[in-house]
């Protein structure tokens, strides 16, 4: 039954990704987190990962998501793993797989209407209003050591976390050759700053 | 093309080896495929052309799902009917399970220790970093006008001070956006008559749609042209692409 969930979860967080992998993030967030099958900080993890391994960003997060999920239903092991992650993949291609085949064989034209268009550039104005927020409750968590807005006292501000944010956030605006940084770069460097000021900064 | 039975199979064979070596070593997923997209199924096969490409990519973002399992989707369907494009969604998506899997058990053997800790931590900060600048490229590739600034505004405050389900929210920001499409399309029927200098935007608006409805009958080589260069405006633009020339070429049918 569970598996069936996960299914399902990923279907509606696939049918609700509009604009790319990135939109993701706030409905993964929302329902992931929510279903009690991970929590925010090893979500954030999974991104990182995602992020800097080949493949498209959703089914990276699926993927994983799923092995995990399922590894905590039956227990650890191969198959409970492999059964999880299929479950969520399938999920999550499922709906591209239906409305694109359709768009091919019957709505081809449909779908340069201008009209369709502008809906959905709508919805990419609400999708950045979405992800902004969920930038800001990520910010609050890691950085500031808050559960939400409302909680006042459980604040921890980590200090070590906000100046490697910084630098990252600003390396991120330096081009190279009219590029800007690669995401994996900015994993790497954010994980090697994190051993060096953690590990060896006292106090930290 | 028609093709035979025996035929689509092969070919989807082929488009299933050639989106596995795409899984295989692309990064970042969407936009970042491209480049690689574009050698594989344009240069090097010949399943489609450059601009056929560039629709295929405004198609997939403006549908719901992942890009690239969208493109994948569609070119698949395109060459080879619907089996090639489930072999290509599989072939994409092969790489991404077997090397996630294989990380995701290295990973619970060492998420304990100390330093490893650490790492995750400084990752996470790196993590907003990368979620910033997704923010950012969304709001980049904005339509800047003052509805998609309150579509923003409202979702974003919707979304954080409230346990209103993303899923509604962009339900909701759909139907307004229909709404809002119905009665422009009503106002600026009636202001046609009285030629206002001030609706030049929404003027221009209406008469593309006008365009669109007769699409079929009249000059469809027309509309066609218009409307893939804009394609290709948007997406050299989503792909930073620093070829300012070609883009510059194509501008004169696009607006903005």
């Amino acid at each position: 039954m569970e598996f069936l969930m996960l299914f399902w979860v990923f279907f509606k967080i696939g049918l609700f990704t509009i604009g790319g992998g990135h939109a993701m993030i706030p409905l993964i967030m929302q329902d992931v987190v929510a279903e009690g099958w991970l929590s925010e900080e090893v979500l954030i993890d999974f991104i990182a990962i995602s992020e800097s391994t080949p493949g498209p960003f959703a089914v990276n997060i699926a993927t994983y998501t799923g092995t995990t999920v399922g590894q905590t239903l039956l227990g650890g092991g191969f198959w409970p793993g492999l059964l999880g992650s299929i479950c969520a993949t399938t999920g999550v291609v499922m709906p591209s797989l239906i409305i694109i085949i359709l768009v091919v064989k019957l709505f081809s034209k449909a779908m340069k209407k201008p009209a369709v268009k502008e809906v959905f550039t709508g919805v990419r104005s609400s999708v950045c209003g979405l992800l902004l927020s969920v930038f800001i409750s990520l910010f609050l968590t890691v950085i500031l050591g808050m559960d939400s807005v409302w909680d006042k006292g459980g604040a921890s501000f980590d200090f070590v976390g906000f100046v490697i944010f910084a630098i990252l956030l600003a390396l991120s605006f330096v081009k190279v050759k009219g590029k800007s940084l690669h995401p994996i770069i900015i994993v790497v460097l954010s994980g090697v700053l994190g051993l060096l000021m953690y590990g060896f900064i006292p106090g930290a | 093309m028609k093709l035979s039975v025996k035929e689509k199979f092969i070919s989807a064979l082929r488009l299933f080896a050639i989106f596995f070596k795409i899984g295989l070593f692309s990064f970042g997923g969407g936009y970042a495929m491209f480049t690689m997209i574009e050698r594989e199924v344009v240069e090097k096969h010949k399943y489609l052309t450059h601009n056929e490409l560039m629709d295929v990519f405004a198609i997939a973002e403006s549908t719901p799902g992942a890009v690239a399992i969208n493109v994948a989707t569609f070119v698949g369907t395109r060459v080879a009917g619907i089996f090639g494009g489930i072999f290509t969604t599989i072939g994409l998506m092969l790489p991404s399970i077997v090397i996630i899997m294989a990380l995701s058990y290295i990973i619970d053997l060492v998420r304990d220790n100390k330093w490893v800790g650490y790492l995750f931590k400084g990752i996470r900060a790196g993590v907003l970093v990368l979620i910033a600048k997704a923010v950012l490229s969304f709001f980049r590739n904005m339509r800047k006008d003052w509805f998609d600034f309150v579509l923003l505004i409202a979702s974003f405050l919707i979304a954080f001070l409230t346990d209103v389900s993303v899923i509604y929210i962009i339900l909701g920001t759909i139907v307004i956006c229909i709404l809002a499409i119905v009665i422009k399309h009503a106002i600026d029927k009636k202001k046609n008559k009285t030629e206002d200098s001030n609706q030049d935007d929404a003027n221009e608006e209406s008469s593309k749609k006008l365009d669109s409805v007769v699409v079929e009958e009249t000059s469809v080589d027309n509309i066609h042209n218009e409307e893939s260069s804009e394609n290709v405006d948007s997406i050299e633009k989503a792909l930073d692409v620093e070829e300012q020339a070609e883009g510059g070429n194509q501008e004169e049918g696009g607006h903005d």
